[in-house]
């Protein structure tokens, strides 16, 4: 394992750990505001000082974390499911449903990803509750993100179809659903988890620019996306520089991820 | 509760014309799109409890046939026409659905490339139990005592159950696929090439194999090879397949000895040493049973004795080095 790995992951180790013990970290709940205590500078009892409403910089930097971390893997999740459904269909029924899939993932992956997440958001309840703008961002994320992944699952799934293995099990007498369920899908393995760990990087930063613009997860529900609203300002920057730590984190599990994937794309 | 039965009992003749009265007859045509046919109204029919040799040159339709005989071929892109009888079923006629209950229970396959015939994935236990319960459903906690028994069948211990595909030698992996194409004894084996990717000494064991297979279980064999050496060894009929077509056939000792057809005087000269040819022409005299049917009853040569142990008058050469000639052949 190279160095760069191992920093990789004890950066990942030391974020998520921390984010695991936020509430032993810093016992002050992520919405408790100190009212004598606005735009305070760091101090000991608030090591990133309190932001313009008087909440705990830092508590809300770790459970911001927690939503982010346990958001982007979960709509990593529904994306890769979903597009092993739709792909294995594909690839293994061929025909007309080969082709409107292919037309289904062209007409969305030459849409702004972007643009398509604001629009259909957008298009959405915007004054929920902030669990609810949890759910909807990680349905919105799970559901727009997976005509890239199903691309990937129908091209591996049309190969194995065609492979001497099945063909076998063909000739073996194999019948109904058993023939792709058992014999298709544990081929797409490698395949869906390269998926899933592309897909989480993505997710993270997708919902880190909703949440700047104000459309995932709702206040006073933290988010990286939501703690990154306050470098808005320059000036504000230079006079505060802690406030510049989300996006420090955010920096380093992004860089982590992709050193991690890296290095496990060289393994394969 | 009790499970229906997923096939019909269809292994009844449905038609007297004596064509049908073979264990296989195929009348095909076939190809893949957009080239000319692979098989060119080819006729071949093999029968019960025979091993019947197919042998031509690359390129010449031989894998073709054994997809086309189970209706595989569509799947690698092709097309068969003409009539495919089995044990008096036209199975051309049949539904995809009807015919998974022919594929693997009544007739069996055995690819030339173990290594990737294989599913990877899966242990060797989950794809015996899968083989099974395609056909026996209604039995489907027995598979492992069928397993157990097909593999030592081919020689395997049964802990090969718990293995994967990259954990057994290319040979062990052949005798895995020779088992589960007779998991539910067959009446008919097709075996592709099924030697070519082994070394020579694992070669003679997978002949013996199917000689044993079908001196015991009575499984008929339709071998294909350009292997010329392991047809003589071990089948009672040859044919000889040229352009889509079957040239010749005939028994073994007429096809090596007496070779008719100038394709077959061709195959027949491509061995590399005359006086090597002249010692096989002998040595086939010698070993094998002229009377066809006396062959079928005592099973193929390759089973019997130790070829070089029966003295013949006209083998005059001495002692050949099979093992550098399979390799060359």
């Amino acid at each position: 394992m190279s160095l760069a790995q191992r920093i990789a992951w004890l950066l990942i180790a030391v974020i998520v750990t921390a984010a695991a013990l936020a509430s032993w970290i810093v016992p002050a709940s992520y919405d408790r505001q100190f009212r004598d205590e606005i735009q305070a500078p760091p101090s000991k009892a608030h090591p990133l000082g309190t932001d313009e409403l008087g909440r705990d910089r830092l508590s809300r930097l770790l459970h911001g974390t927690q939503v982010s971390l346990l958001l982007a893997p979960a709509a990593a999740f529904l994306a890769t499911l979903l597009a092993a459904l739709a792909g294995t269909l594909a690839g293994w029924r061929g025909g007309w449903l080969d082709h409107a899939l292919e037309s289904v993932c062209d007409l969305t992956m030459s849409l702004p990803w972007m643009f398509l997440l604001l629009t259909v958001r957008a298009a959405l309840p915007l004054d929920v509750a902030p669990m609810t703008s949890v759910a909807i961002t990680f349905f919105l994320l799970g559901a727009l993100g997976w005509a890239g992944p199903a691309r990937v699952v129908r091209a591996g799934a049309r190969a194995l179809r065609d492979s001497d293995y099945m063909l076998m099990a063909r000739a073996q007498g194999y019948r109904g659903w058993r023939l792709p369920v058992w014999h298709l899908l544990p081929g797409l393995r490698p395949v869906l988890t390269a998926q899933f760990w592309t897909s989480v990087p993505l997710f993270i930063l997708a919902e880190a620019n909703l949440s700047l613009l104000g459309l995932g997860v709702v206040e006073p529900m933290p988010s990286w996306g939501g703690l990154l609203k306050e470098m808005e300002s320059l000036p504000a920057i230079g006079r505060n520089p802690w406030i510049l730590a989300p996006a420090v984190v955010l920096l380093m599990t992004l860089a982590s991820l992709y050193v991690l994937m890296g290095a496990k794309e060289e393994e394969a | 509760m009790r499970t229906r039965s997923l096939c019909p009992p269809p292994w009844r003749n449905r038609a007297g014309d004596s064509l049908m009265n073979s264990l296989l007859h195929l009348r095909i045509s076939a190809g893949y799109t957009g080239r000319p046919a692979v098989l060119d109204g080819l006729d071949l029919s093999i029968e019960r409890g025979e091993i019947l040799a197919l042998v031509g040159q690359s390129g010449s339709g031989k894998s073709s046939l054994a997809l086309a005989a189970l209706k595989l071929l569509g799947y690698k892109g092709g097309w068969v026409r003409g009539e495919v009888w089995f044990e008096g079923v036209d199975l051309m006629k049949l539904s995809e659905r009807d015919m998974r209950c022919y594929r693997g229970r009544r007739i069996s396959l055995v690819l030339q490339s173990p290594a990737s015939s294989l599913n990877p994935w899966l242990k060797l236990g989950t794809q015996f139990r899968e083989a099974w319960v395609a056909h026996r459903p209604e039995e489907a906690s027995l598979w492992r005592c069928h397993a157990e028994e097909a593999l030592e069948w081919v020689d395997l211990p049964a802990d090969f159950l718990n293995r994967r595909p990259g954990q057994v030698s290319l040979g062990q992996a052949q005798r895995v696929l020779i088992a589960m194409a007779i998991l539910h004894k067959p009446a008919l084996l097709i075996a592709d090439e099924p030697t070519s990717a082994l070394d020579v000494i694992t070669q003679a064991g997978i002949l013996q194999l199917f000689a044993r297979l079908n001196q015991q279980l009575k499984t008929a064999i339709l071998y294909i090879s350009h292997d010329l050496l392991s047809v003589a060894s071990l089948a009672h009929r040859v044919a000889i397949l040229e352009q889509g077509k079957v040239v010749d056939s005939g028994g073994v000792d007429e096809i090596f000895l007496y070779p008719a057809h100038p394709f077959t005087r061709r195959l027949i000269a491509a061995l590399p040493n005359i006086s090597w040819a002249d010692s096989l022409g002998g040595l086939m005299k010698g070993l094998r049973v002229v009377d066809s049917e006396a062959t079928m009853e005592n099973g193929p040569a390759f089973a019997v004795k130790d070829p070089f142990a029966v003295k013949d008058p006209t083998v005059t050469a001495s002692r050949p080095d099979l093992d550098s000639t399979i390799g060359i052949l």
